[in-house]
């Protein structure tokens, strides 16, 4: 579709007076007019904002615009009186469909503001009373708590394709009028969300801290922590109402961030208290494992599915079912020690400590260069990380890769905590190939988890239920092509990790990781 | 995409009239459309309101690609955008005899369209000539308007042979009755004997001589627009579904 220009009407001008004005140098006819409301959605992360893009449903649709020139770039038709669709996956197959699947990925689609719009549609019309040019007046409010709030007045120039001319000399004659097309912050989901009082990408579960070059490493490790856990408390609300499966995900990451830097970190809070923490924060990650588990599983069911050859595909449908029934379980359970006064009680704990931490007693590593350590401990774990990954053949046992995974993910931790303390180009090209092997060993692991759960699922069959057999196929079907893969993976693992390790990559982190 | 040509070996059949209701429903309907406007005539661009730009002509068509692109024009109505026709058209053949795979350029200009567009259009010019062959060749289906008189019938043999001569895919075929007078005791002959002779080549609608249909060339408008209730109205957007399950 061509691009649309947008103005907002200035204060003083009415509506109507550029209407009369615009009357008078061009023929000009009423097509239609009408109001709808407009609910517009994003996921909790922004990630349509983040593209640019904004999505509204009203009564027969839901079109996705571009937030710049405020063009529908696709839409798809809905039922007056349908449910809102959160996943991609709920809608019909499309384009819109697809393009959704790629943008929203397991995230739900969340209401962010809702719009009364009312739209005037005026033709222009050529000497031979054609439309040549749609001049769209639009007006707009929002009901917010209670109180109706009018939006600013807008006009929108959409071009009928093979009709320039007049597309480019209508800005002209409003720019006479002191109308000027900015596209920055005209789309009217700016101005709704102002009002609202919600702030775009006030989400990523990416740790964003700032840090002072010669900040001791306890102030450091403090600014990280309070960050990991207000990453925590923003998602918690969504974790217990199960929007969807990544706020309990990016709430656990936070959990395991938070762990690894007690525990890496090392000597900059009194022994006890760090232990203490760090027993609580297992204990809190241990807690939402298996919901962990049963989410994961139930996102791979379309890849399940088309793993297996069609007349093996029913013996899952029974096997989903359980697993929903036991998540459905587990959700509860998993609700209930949320709402617990010993969870609250834990993190408040935590918070007031982290309010605390700068008073309290010195330790030994509290008041050194923060910059100076992060060097230190990157640089011993990724010295572990190149012995330990050389020291790998085909005859190695599985767990001591999954050893070097963790190392791994430890090691990628403290690269991101302390990122801000250095240079932002080689850091992002090491995390970069730190991130291609991790690949490489996540998926290792998962498809050694996804085996191990399936097989105990197998083991754990009712004999005696006659659909056991097909599922049993199905299950031993999907096993024997995970270990196929795993098999893939393991043999990519030595690429992978000289890729890693190579000459390169290591001059880069020996000149990082100089001194000041 | 699809595309869908509006073909009879005759003239003043109806086939403009269809071509613009038919395209006018497609599009409302939801389907991105163009309606390629191939008869040097231009009355299906007339209808619309849309003139070609000076510099478009049958060599600038026959290029494909930019050249297509930059003389569509957008209708006045939603998902519906024109390609005029230009007078040079009636060289058109002159034009192709020139090129190499003659028979088959259109459907080679058509394609890089594809993403734009749901369904094409094509407003064919009478007579089976060159062009006639590359429509043949570049429509998915071909919808024939049939007026049912003995000589219109002739036609529409004289069509169904060539086909079968030229080895063309008869299945394309699709005709439909136009300009019927249920009055005429000969029309409601032909239309039962062709029905029951060629009862898988013809649709079920019916396109009525009417008045509606006629006037659309005062109004320069869709049946619909100015007349949405007359019988006229209804029958196209009877044949319309049928061509859309036509070319599910």
């Amino acid at each position: 579709m061509d691009n649309q220009k947008s103005y907002v009407l200035p204060d003083g001008l009415a509506p109507s007076s550029l209407l009369d004005e615009i009357k008078k140098a061009y023929a000009l006819t009423e097509a239609q007019s009408y109001s709808s409301e407009q609910n517009y959605y994003d996921t909790f992360d922004w990630r349509l904002y983040n593209k640019n893009l904004a999505l509204f449903r009203d009564d027969s649709r839901y079109v996705l615009e571009d937030i710049d020139s405020g063009s529908a770039l696709n839409f798809i038709k809905r039922k007056k009186n349908q449910r809102h669709s959160q996943f991609w996956w709920e809608y019909p197959e499309s384009e819109f469909r697809d393009k959704l699947k790629s943008l929203l990925d397991v995230r739900a689609l969340m209401p962010l503001v809702c719009i009364n719009k009312r739209e005037r549609v005026f033709n222009i019309l050529n000497k031979d009373e054609k439309t040549v040019l749609r001049c769209v007046f639009e007006a707009g409010s929002l009901d917010c708590s209670g109180n109706t709030v009018q939006l600013e007045n807008r006009i929108k120039l959409c071009p009928v394709k093979g009709y320039r001319k007049i597309y480019k000399d209508l800005p002209l004659f409003l720019k006479d009028l002191g109308l000027l097309a900015d596209s920055n912050s005209r789309h009217v989901l700016f101005s709704a969300l102002k009002i609202e009082g919600k702030i775009p990408s006030d989400y990523t579960s990416k740790i964003k801290v700032q840090l002072v070059p010669d900040s001791s490493l306890r102030e450091a490790a403090v600014i990280i922590l309070k960050q990991l856990l207000h990453i925590m408390m923003q998602n918690e609300a969504g974790m217990k109402a199960d929007i969807d499966s990544e706020f309990l995900h990016d709430f656990r990451v936070s959990i395991r961030r938070t762990r690894s830097a007690l525990c890496q970190i090392k000597k900059i809070f009194p022994q006890e208290i760090s232990c203490k923490f760090v027993k609580g924060f297992a204990h809190l990650g241990k807690l939402t494992n298996k919901m962990r588990d049963y989410d994961v599983c139930l996102l791979r069911k379309e890849k399940y599915m088309h793993m297996l050859p069609k007349e093996l595909r029913a013996g899952l449908v029974p096997f989903f079912a359980g697993v929903q029934a036991r998540r459905k379980q587990e959700y509860a359970h998993l609700l209930k020690e949320l709402n617990s006064a010993t969870y609250k009680k834990f993190l408040n704990s935590w918070q007031a400590f982290l309010d605390e931490a700068e008073t309290l007693q010195s330790t030994k590593n509290s008041n050194k260069s923060a910059r100076k350590l992060a060097i230190e401990f990157i640089n011993k774990r990724h010295k572990r990380i190149i012995q330990n990954g050389e020291a790998i053949d085909d005859e190695t046992p599985d767990n001591e890769i999954h050893n070097v995974r963790i190392e791994c993910k430890k090691l990628r931790y403290l690269m991101e905590f302390f990122a801000p303390l250095f240079d932002a180009s080689p850091m992002q090209s090491l995390v970069t190939q730190l991130k291609m092997l991790q690949e490489n060993l996540g998926n290792f692991n998962d498809l050694s988890i996804q085996i191990n759960a399936l097989n105990a699922r197998l083991h754990k069959l009712p004999h005696k239920r006659a659909s056991s057999i097909k599922t049993a196929a199905a299950l031993g079907g999907l096993i024997a092509s995970l270990n196929n893969e795993k098999k893939i993976a393991r043999n990519n693992f030595d690429a992978a990790f000289h890729k890693f390790s190579g000459k390169s990559n290591m001059a880069l982190f020996e000149k990082l990781l100089e001194q000041p | 995409m699809k595309t869908v040509a509006l073909y009879n070996v005759k003239g003043g059949v109806g086939k403009t009239a269809s071509s613009v209701n038919l395209a006018y429903l497609a599009a409302k309907d939801g389907f991105r459309t163009l309606l390629c406007d191939l008869d040097p005539q231009g009355s299906a661009s007339y209808y619309f309101r849309i003139k070609p730009s000076k510099k478009f002509s049958a060599k600038k068509m026959l290029k494909g690609g930019r050249a297509i692109e930059k003389n569509i024009k957008g209708t006045d109505f939603e998902n519906l955008d024109l390609l005029p026709s230009d007078l040079s058209y009636r060289n058109m053949d002159i034009a192709l005899d020139d090129l190499k795979r003659s028979k088959k350029r259109l459907g080679e200009i058509m394609r890089p369209l594809k993403k734009e567009y749901d369904l094409v259009f094509l407003d064919c010019p009478p007579n089976i000539t060159l062009l006639s062959e590359n429509i043949f060749n570049a429509a998915d289906i071909i919808v024939v308007p049939v007026i049912p008189t003995t000589l219109s019938i002739f036609a529409y043999k004289k069509l169904l042979e060539f086909f079968k001569e030229a080895k063309h895919d008869r299945t394309k075929i699709h005709a439909f009755f136009s300009m019927i007078e249920r009055r005429k005791k000969l029309h409601r002959d032909i239309m039962n004997e062709m029905h029951a002779k060629h009862r898988t080549r013809f649709l079920h609608s019916q396109i009525p001589y009417a008045a509606p249909v006629e006037k659309m060339g005062i109004h320069r408008q869709p049946v619909e627009l100015f007349q949405p209730r007359s019988a006229a109205s209804k029958a196209y957007q009877k044949l319309w579904e049928e061509i859309k399950t036509a070319i599910a």
